[in-house]
């Protein structure tokens, strides 16, 4: 496979304005993606997650205080455009995104194949409508739809379905990259499994890249091969999947990959005591140290980024053997 | 291992829907038109009851009979020589047979029905005091002649206030927040006065003070001969009384319709339209506007009855020669025909809006269905 580097991302920082403070939701994050890679960001409620997805697509509320930091999509750094060419040049036509919820993202007073259409429309001028609708027919087929079903109005879908209309939606223009936010939260066990078969199957044969964001890391096992975790709103560790299920280095890592279940293997759940501190304002030095075990002094710092062998990546003092203790 | 299976939820055939979409609009249009005829019936009924005061005003018409007679009996020579008894037994006959003529020694139950179904038709003889400006005593000449003049005002009026508030709800939902927004909010409750409150005050600064626009009336006296002066004529005449519909009511309705807007572009739709990257213009048209349509149309239907019911004094305040000052008029001479008339008038006017609106309902909200399978979602 190519080792074509096609997301870059350095330093990111997106920061709310809120009445009681700055959230911090996202806070210096960097990762490369290669091409044709899935990367799976986990971690819990609240840590950023979402946040990251939108502050790579510049899908901002208006509260915002800071976005910083540089996106390096296919060479070029897409934190430089401008509103309107990231619009017309990135949006959709490059990066397409499956939203969180994303049964709700589909127009109730329009017929789906319109909707899916429109952005086909939108971003090829050279586009008839004819050849769009053929290419709509096609996406759906991969995603498992029967075609039939695009002359309908989302309220005559069930969610399960409205999620893969979504996922077929984000496909269709050919995106270089797909982001996926909890594609599968909402559904049953069964619809969950079929729609990573669907994901899976786009990756082998069309070698898209995502980056699936979920809270289920068994899921994400199906279709990771790099792992990210984020805790209140840092990445503190990045990892490929294949050493990150067998020994993640982040204390953290180590706890969430312990609340997983499995099958024959006697081990007894666990669970991290206490909440994920507020974004708002978070404490100084490292942010998982309150609830860490491993917790030593040099915790009251800010840890820095640490790289491990097989490029994997852990913000945390207890691998940095280098750095200096620095008093603030 | 990469089978996948396609949908287990494939059940509805595809082909129900093409034809089911015109059917089901068919289907909600009749039921709809079936309710507001209903509704129409009981409130003329009911106007026809109060008009008659229950069954009061027989009895008032009886006395002027009585009176009348008794008037005519006592001026004429060929009486005076009957004594006083004789006299009360003629005018006793005449009364007997002047009301059996007016119909009035029938119950009155029975005719309050006559009455309803005359009513709905419109087939209500001739007026008592009332004249149309041609000079026809007849109800339905005194009802169409007035017909057209409040078509036009009330139309223009809300339709001016439909689009106006629309584009400035939007535009007030783009700057939610904003001073402009917030003086918004503020005048919101000014709605609480009807159309001819404003419409006073527009006559005494437009008409009284500077002069410029014509204080009432529909057109210029002696009205031009050139049809096209005429028109102007007319349009000038409009412009305080539609200005007053659209005062009385547009504060109101932006404040409403710019939080629905505000609440429908939170949907998760809109960012995804977003994230399409489709323009700021599109994502307002058709993933903020479409889908809020429907609530704002059920919120127009509402503001249009208030604007109806504000349409009789509205119209005697700017003088317009429309239902509305004819209402008043009858009123004034206790004209009950001409009462029924108008009442029924606006009944059907306001049952046909409200049913337009259903309609339009219909066109913008696929979800609208009757009966036939429950909606998702």
């Amino acid at each position: 496979m190519s080792k074509k580097i096609l997301l870059d991302v350095k330093n990111l920082k997106l920061y709310f304005r809120t009445r009681s403070g700055s959230v911090q939701a996202v806070d210096d994050v960097s990762f490369r993606l290669e091409a044709g890679k899935t990367l799976a960001v986990v971690g819990e409620s609240g840590c950023g997650k979402t946040s990251l997805a939108k502050a790579i697509l510049r899908l901002l509320p208006r509260n915002i205080s800071t976005y910083s930091g540089s996106i390096i999509f296919d060479g070029e750094d897409i934190m430089k455009y401008s509103d309107e060419k990231f619009r017309r040049e990135i949006r959709w036509s490059n990066i397409a995104m499956v939203p969180q919820a994303s049964m709700n993202s589909l127009n109730p007073v329009m017929r789906i194949e319109d909707q899916l259409i429109e952005p086909l429309l939108l971003h090829d001028r050279h586009m008839s409508k004819k050849k769009a609708l053929d290419r709509v027919n096609e996406v759906f087929n991969i995603v498992g739809l029967p075609t039939d079903f695009l002359r309908r109005y989302p309220f005559e879908l069930s969610g399960g379905m409205r999620q893969r209309a979504t996922i077929a939606m984000a496909l269709a223009s050919n995106p270089k990259l797909v982001v996926l936010d909890e594609p599968s939260s909402a559904l049953d066990l069964l619809t969950q499994a079929n729609l990573m078969n669907v994901l899976k199957k786009i990756k082998h044969e069309f070698n898209t890249t995502f980056i699936l964001i979920t809270h289920d890391i068994g899921t994400a096992s199906e279709l990771a091969d790099e792992i990210a975790v984020m805790y209140a709103g840092e990445m503190v560790e990045f990892s490929s999947a294949d050493y990150f299920y067998t020994d993640a280095h982040h204390p953290y890592s180590r706890k969430l990959m312990a609340s997983v279940p499995t099958l024959r293997e006697d081990k007894e759940l666990q669970f991290i005591p206490g909440q994920p501190p507020s974004l708002i304002n978070p404490p100084q030095g490292c942010r998982y140290s309150a609830r860490c075990e491993k917790r030593f002094e040099k915790c009251s710092m800010h840890p820095k980024t640490t790289e491990l062998e097989h490029g994997a990546q852990v913000k945390c003092w207890l691998y940095d053997e280098t750095g200096e203790v620095k008093h603030a | 291992m990469l089978n996948i299976e396609t949908a287990q939820e494939q059940t509805v055939p595809a082909k129900k829907r093409t034809s089911g979409n015109l059917g089901r609009i068919a289907k909600y249009t009749l039921v709809r038109g079936l309710t507001l005829i209903i509704t129409v019936v009981i409130g003329v009924y009911l106007a026809i009851l109060i008009a008659n005061g229950g069954g009061y005003v027989d009895k008032m018409r009886e006395g002027q009979v009585r009176e009348q007679l008794s008037l005519e009996l006592a001026g004429n020579e060929a009486m005076s020589h009957l004594t006083l008894q004789e006299r009360r037994a003629v005018e006793e006959d005449m009364v007997k047979i002047r009301i059996e003529q007016l119909g009035l020694d029938r119950p009155f139950m029975i005719r309050s029905f006559e009455y309803l179904w005359n009513g709905l038709t419109l087939n209500l003889g001739s007026a008592e005091y009332l004249l149309s400006d041609s000079g026809s005593r007849q109800v339905r000449n005194i009802l169409g002649e007035r017909l057209a003049p409040t078509l036009l005002l009330m139309a223009t009026g809300q339709l001016f206030l439909f689009f106006i508030s629309v584009f400035f709800a939007l535009f007030l939902s783009r700057r939610y927040g904003s001073v402009m927004d917030k003086i918004v909010v503020a005048l919101a409750p000014t709605s609480a006065a009807p159309s001819w409150f404003y419409g006073i005050f527009l006559i005494l600064i437009f008409a009284a003070l500077l002069g410029w626009l014509p204080f009432g009336g529909m057109v210029a006296a002696p009205p031009p001969e050139n049809a096209f002066l005429r028109i102007l004529s007319t349009l000038k005449h409009m412009i305080l009384p539609v200005g007053s519909i659209v005062i009385s009511s547009i504060f109101l309705t932006s404040y409403y319709w710019r939080t629905f807007f505000l609440i429908y572009s939170s949907e998760d739709y809109v960012e995804m339209a977003k994230a399409k990257g489709l323009s700021g213009r599109a994502i307002e048209r058709r993933y903020v506007l479409r889908p809020t349509l429907p609530t704002i149309i059920t919120s127009f239907a509402l503001t249009l009855i208030g604007l109806w019911t504000g349409a009789i004094v509205l119209e005697t305040v700017f003088a317009w020669p429309g239902i509305g000052r004819l209402t008043q008029s009858a009123i004034n001479m206790f004209d009950t025909p001409v009462i029924v008339g108008t009442v029924v008038i606006y009944a059907y006017l306001l049952a046909i809006t409200v049913f337009l609106l259903d309609i339009i309902y219909a066109l913008v909200d696929p979800r609208v269905k009757l009966g036939g399978g429950g909606t998702r979602s």
